[in-house]
C-alpha cells in the first residue's frame, strides 16, 4: 500500500520520548490489562493478551526494547498488526493522532540525536511545533516542541533472534 | 444475483479436476492389471471426457483473456484431453486392443495433465511442453465417436421428463457456466441428458433454448423445485414427460447396495444436515452397464453416492468451525459464571446449551475429518513410477485409507510421506538381484497404513528392505560430534537410529545413502513437529524398516488437562496413558542426578515444569506433588504441577508468529474465567530439539 495516502500517525510516550507510527498499521488503542507471561522468551516480550476475543497478541515492551527507563506506570497498549503479524506495543501514554507529511520526515542528523542501537527501529524525526499561542513568549513556545521519532514498523516486528 | 467468476470457475475447475485425477490414476493402476476390463475403459474414457469438457469450455470462455496463465494452461489440457480421449474411445468403442506401450503413454498423459492442473493452480508461469504426449496420443487412430453418442440419445428418451429452463446468465459467460449447471444436475440425477449437449457447448454452438431431460421417478414438481433452486436458473417448465406412470414397475434399490454406497469414503464433504432432499439413487430402467451416453459422464456408484454430498470450499467450513469455536469459549465462560448463581431453572438451560455445543462442536469436527484416501489414492501410480525409474520390483499395499483425520493436517502430511514412500523404494528396498540373493522374494514389499489409537491418527511406512545400518549412522554421529564415542556404545540401537532425524546427519547424503535412508529427514520431523505429532523409526539391518507417525485427529480443538503453575494456568493435551497422581516428595529417587519415580514398578523421569519454564513454583518444597504422567511415542514421563483440574475442550490459538517457537509451548487457549492458558508442546520437553550447532 502507498504509504503516502497515510499522513496520520498516532504518536505515544515513552519515558521521556515521544515516538509515532503510521495510522495504517494501527488496530486499536487498549488501556493496558492484564497480559498473560510467556515463559522462555525474551525480556521485553512481556506475555501475551487476548484482542477482543479472536486474536493473541504478544506484547513487546518499548520501554525494554529501547533501554528507556521511566517511573510512569505504563497505561497503553498500541496494537498493530504490520504484513500480518500482530504486535501490541506497551508505552507509557498514548499521545495523539497527528498528521505528518512524509516530506517533513527527516532522517538526517538521526544518529547525532540517538546514538543507541534503537536507531535500528527508527525511519526518522519529525518536529512538531506547538500551536501560536499569543500569550507565550518565543522560548515557551520552543518548550512546548515536539521531537516525534518516527517509527519504523516492519524494523520494529523483526524479533531479534534469541 | 452474482455471476461466478473466473476465479470461481477455476477454483471449481481445480478442486474437481484434481479429484478426477485421483479416480483416473488409480483407473490406470487397475487396467495395468487387465488391459482388456472394458468397465476400466469406459470409466477412464469418462474421465477423459469430463476434463475436456470442462477444461475447453473454460478456455473457451476466458480465451481472450490472454494475460491469464491459467486460461493458457486449461487449452493445453483441452488439447491433451481431446486426443486422450479419441484413443481411449477407440479402446472403447471399436474394440481397440491396448498395450503395454499404450499404458505408459497414459500414466504419461495422466503426469502431464496432473503437471498441468498443478501449474493452473497455482498461477506459475512456466513452459510446459505438450506437444509430444500431444502428438503420440494422436498417432493412435482416430475413432468415430458420432455413432455411440446418437445411438444412445434415443433409447434413453423414453423413460425421461424433460424440462425446459430459463436462466438469467452472463451471456458472455453462458457456455462455461451453463457447464456448471448441468455438472450440477448431473450430481443429483443419473445420466441426464442436455440440448445443448456438453459437446455443442465444447464447440461453443449456438442454440436458443436450454433443455433438460431426466430419468427419475421423483414427482415433476419436486424436480421443478429442485431445478429452480439452482444458481442462475429464473424458471423451468415442463415440456414432456414420457415416463411410464406406475411408478411401482421401477425396480427399488437393494438396501444393501446403498449402504454400500454410503460408507463408501466420499472424496467430498457428506452431511445429511444440509443436503437436499434426495430419493434414492435410481437405476435407469435400461440396462445401465451396456452403454454410457457420452454426454453424461461418471455413471459409477461414485458417482451417484454424491448425490448425498455437496461440495463446500474449505474456507466456509472454517468460518463454522471458527464460531463453533468462540461458542465453545462462551460456554466455558458461562459454566464458569453459573457456577456462583443458585437457579436451577437457569443451570439446567446451562446444561442442555452445554450438551447442544457439545454435539454441534463434534460434528463442525466431523466435517472437516476427511478420510486419507485422498492422500493414499496418489501413492499407487507415485510408487509404480519410481520403482520403474529404478528398476526395482515393488509391491505396494495401502492399508486404512479410509481413516478420517482433520483436512488441514490430510494437507501438510502429503509431502512427508512421499519422503518416506521415496526413501523407502529409494534406499530400502534392494534390487531383485539382491533381494534374491539375500533370500528374501525378489518383489519388495512397501506397505502404508493408518489407524486410529486413543484420539490419534498412526500413520506405518513399513518396508521390508535392508533396513538401516546403525554401525554406519554410529559411525558418522562419532565423526560429526553430534555423540560421543562412550556415548555412542551406550545408546541404545532405537537411540542411534532415530538420529537420522538429526540435520547433522540428514542432510549429510551419503552417510545416508549408506545406512539405507535419504536426506532430508530432518524436514519430515519438522513437519510433523508442527502438527503436533510424533515420529519414530524401528529398523533391522537386512529386513527392512518402519517409521511410524503419529498425529493428533485435529488441531483446532483439542481435549486437555487444565493445570495451575504458580496461579498461571497451563493446558496439557491428552495423550494416550495419562494420569494425575499425588506423591510424596519424599518417595523421589535419583538416578545420573535426574529424579525418578516408581510408578506400579514403572521407572518414570520427573520433569519439573516450574523449572522447565523457570518460573517459581508454590509447592516446589512440598511434601506431596502433583504429577501428570504421561505416554508420548514409547517414552513415559511425569510432569510437575501446582494443580492438576479438570479435563476440558479446549481452542487452540495461535501464540502469534512475532514470537516464533517457544521452547516448551504449542499455543494458547482461553479459559472460562477469561483467563489465558498456554498450551503445553509435550513433545519438544521430552525430546528436546536436537542442537544444530554441532552438525558441521
Amino acid at each position: 500500500m502507498d504509504e503516502n495516502i497515510y499522513k496520520e500517525y498516532v504518536t505515544f510516550k515513552v519515558g521521556r520520548e515521544y515516538y509515532a507510527l503510521n495510522i495504517q498499521y494501527v488496530q486499536k488503542i487498549e488501556n493496558t490489562k492484564r497480559i498473560r507471561p510467556v515463559p522462555n522468551t525474551r525480556k521485553e516480550e512481556k506475555g501475551i493478551m487476548d484482542f477482543q476475543g479472536e486474536q493473541i497478541v504478544p506484547i513487546v515492551d518499548l520501554r525494554v526494547l529501547f533501554n528507556i527507563e521511566s517511573v510512569e506506570k505504563s497505561s497503553h497498549i498500541i496494537v498493530t498488526k504490520v504484513n500480518d503479524v500482530w504486535v501490541g506495543f506497551l508505552v507509557d501514554k498514548a499521545d495523539e493522532v497527528i498528521e505528518i507529511e512524509e516530506s517533513d520526515i527527516s532522517i538526517d542528523n538521526l544518529s547525532e540525536i540517538i546514538a543507541t542501537e534503537s536507531n535500528h527501529y527508527i525511519k526518522g524525526i519529525y518536529r512538531k511545533k506547538a500551536e501560536e499561542q499569543k500569550d507565550k513568549t518565543e522560548s515557551e513556545q520552543k518548550e512546548n516542541e515536539k521531537l516525534l521519532i518516527i517509527l519504523n514498523p516492519e524494523k520494529l516486528i523483526e524479533r531479534k533472534t534469541a | 444475483m452474482n455471476y461466478l467468476d473466473k476465479d470461481q470457475m477455476l477454483s471449481i475447475f481445480i478442486q474437481e479436476g484434481f479429484d478426477i485425477l485421483d479416480e483416473l490414476s488409480n483407473a490406470l493402476l487397475e487396467l495395468e492389471k487387465d488391459r482388456e476390463n472394458t468397465d476400466i475403459i469406459k470409466e477412464i474414457f469418462r474421465h477423459a471426457h469430463t476434463l475436456k469438457g470442462s477444461s475447453a469450455s473454460l478456455h473457451s470462455a476466458f480465451q481472450d483473456d490472454t494475460s491469464d496463465i491459467r486460461i493458457a494452461y486449461t487449452g493445453k489440457m483441452a488439447e491433451v484431453t481431446h486426443e486422450f480421449e479419441n484413443l481411449m474411445s477407440e479402446a472403447r468403442d471399436n474394440g481397440m486392443k491396448l498395450t503395454e506401450e499404450h499404458i505408459d503413454l497414459l500414466f504419461e498423459t495422466e503426469q502431464l495433465l496432473e503437471t498441468l492442473m498443478h501449474a493452473i493452480d497455482y498461477g506459475e508461469e512456466k513452459e510446459i511442453d505438450i506437444s509430444l504426449i500431444h502428438a503420440k496420443l494422436k498417432d493412435a487412430p482416430t475413432p468415430k465417436e458420432e455413432t455411440a453418442v446418437s445411438l444412445i440419445q434415443e433409447e434413453t428418451d423414453e423413460y425421461g421428463v424433460t424440462f425446459q429452463l430459463l436462466t438469467d446468465l452472463d451471456p458472455d459467460f453462458m457456455y462455461a457456466s451453463l457447464f456448471f449447471i448441468y455438472r450440477e444436475i448431473e450430481d443429483k440425477y443419473d445420466n441426464p441428458t442436455f440440448s445443448p449437449s456438453i459437446s455443442d457447448l465444447e464447440k461453443s454452438v449456438k442454440f436458443e433454448n436450454v433443455f433438460v431431460t431426466v430419468y427419475t421417478t421423483e414427482n415433476t414438481d419436486i424436480i421443478i423445485n429442485y431445478l429452480e433452486s439452482i444458481q442462475f436458473i429464473t424458471n423451468v417448465a415442463l415440456v414432456k414427460d414420457t415416463r411410464n406412470m406406475t411408478n411401482e414397475s421401477v425396480p427399488p434399490v437393494p438396501v444393501q447396495e446403498v449402504e454400500k454406497i454410503e460408507q463408501e469414503p466420499l472424496p467430498t464433504i457428506s452431511s445429511d444436515v444440509s443436503s437436499p432432499p434426495v430419493a434414492p439413487p435410481t437405476p435407469k430402467p435400461k440396462e445401465e452397464t451396456s452403454s454410457v451416453p457420452a454426454s453424461s459422464e461418471r455413471t459409477s456408484a461414485k458417482k451417484s453416492s454424491q448425490n448425498n454430498s455437496i461440495r463446500v470450499l474449505v474456507d466456509r467450513v472454517d468460518e463454522v468451525l471458527k464460531h463453533a469455536s468462540s461458542l465453545v469459549l462462551l460456554r466455558n465462560r458461562l459454566l464458569n459464571h453459573a457456577k456462583k448463581i443458585e437457579d436451577k431453572t437457569l443451570h439446567d438451560i446451562i446444561d442442555e446449551i452445554s450438551q447442544t455445543i457439545n454435539s454441534q462442536q463434534d460434528a463442525v469436527m466431523d466435517i472437516r475429518m476427511t478420510p486419507l484416501d485422498q492422500l493414499f489414492g496418489r501413492f499407487p501410480k507415485d510408487v509404480r513410477n519410481i520403482a520403474k525409474d529404478f528398476n526395482k520390483k515393488v509391491k505396494f499395499e495401502c492399508i486404512g485409507g479410509e481413516t478420517e483425520i482433520d483436512k488441514s493436517l490430510l494437507d501438510e502430511l502429503g509431502k512427508p510421506l512421499v519422503h518416506l514412500i521415496k526413501n523407502s523404494v529409494f534406499h530400502g528396498i534392494e534390487s531383485a538381484e539382491e533381494r534374491l540373493a539375500a533370500g528374501k522374494p525378489s518383489e519388495g514389499l512397501l506397505r502404508l497404513s493408518a489407524k486410529h489409537d486413543h484420539g490419534n491418527v498412526v500413520l506405518t511406512i513399513e518396508d521390508d528392505g535392508k533396513g538401516i545400518d546403525v554401525d554406519a549412522v554410529r559411525k558418522k554421529a562419532i565423526e560429526r560430534g553430534l555423540l560421543t564415542p562412550e556415548k555412542a556404545a551406550n545408546s541404545a540401537h532405537e537411540e542411534i537410529i532415530n538420529l537420522i532425524f538429526h540435520p547433522g546427519l540428514s542432510t549429510a547424503k551419503e552417510v545416508n545413502g549408506v545406512a539405507g535412508r535419504g536426506v532430508g529427514m530432518d524436514a519430515v520431523q519438522a513437519v510433523v513437529d508442527k502438527m503436533k505429532g510424533h515420529i519414530e523409526v524401528e529398523s533391522e539391518k537386512g529386513k527392512g524398516t518402519k517409521t511410524i507417525i503419529k498425529l493428533p485427529l485435529s488441531l483446532a480443538i483439542i481435549r486437555s488437562l487444565l493445570t495451575k503453575i504458580n496461579g498461571e494456568y497451563f493446558s496439557i493435551p491428552i495423550a494416550q496413558d495419562m494420569e494425575a497422581v499425588e506423591i510424596l516428595a519424599k518417595d523421589i529417587k535419583y538416578v545420573a542426578n535426574k529424579e525418578v519415580y516408581f510408578l506400579r514398578d514403572n521407572e518414570i523421569p520427573i520433569i519439573r515444569l516450574n523449572e522447565f519454564f523457570n518460573i517459581p513454583s508454590q509447592h516446589s518444597n512440598a511434601e506431596k506433588i502433583n504429577v501428570v504422567v504421561l505416554t508420548v511415542g514409547n517414552k513415559t514421563v511425569g510432569l510437575t504441577v501446582d494443580e492438576a483440574l479438570d479435563l476440558e475442550d479446549i481452542v487452540v490459538k495461535n501464540i502469534g508468529e512475532y514470537l516464533g517457537n517457544i521452547r516448551g509451548i504449542s499455543g494458547s487457549n482461553i479459559n472460562g474465567d477469561g483467563a489465558i492458558s498456554l498450551i503445553i508442546d509435550v513433545n519438544s520437553i521430552i525430546n528436546p530439539p536436537k542442537s544444530k550447532k554441532h552438525s558441521h
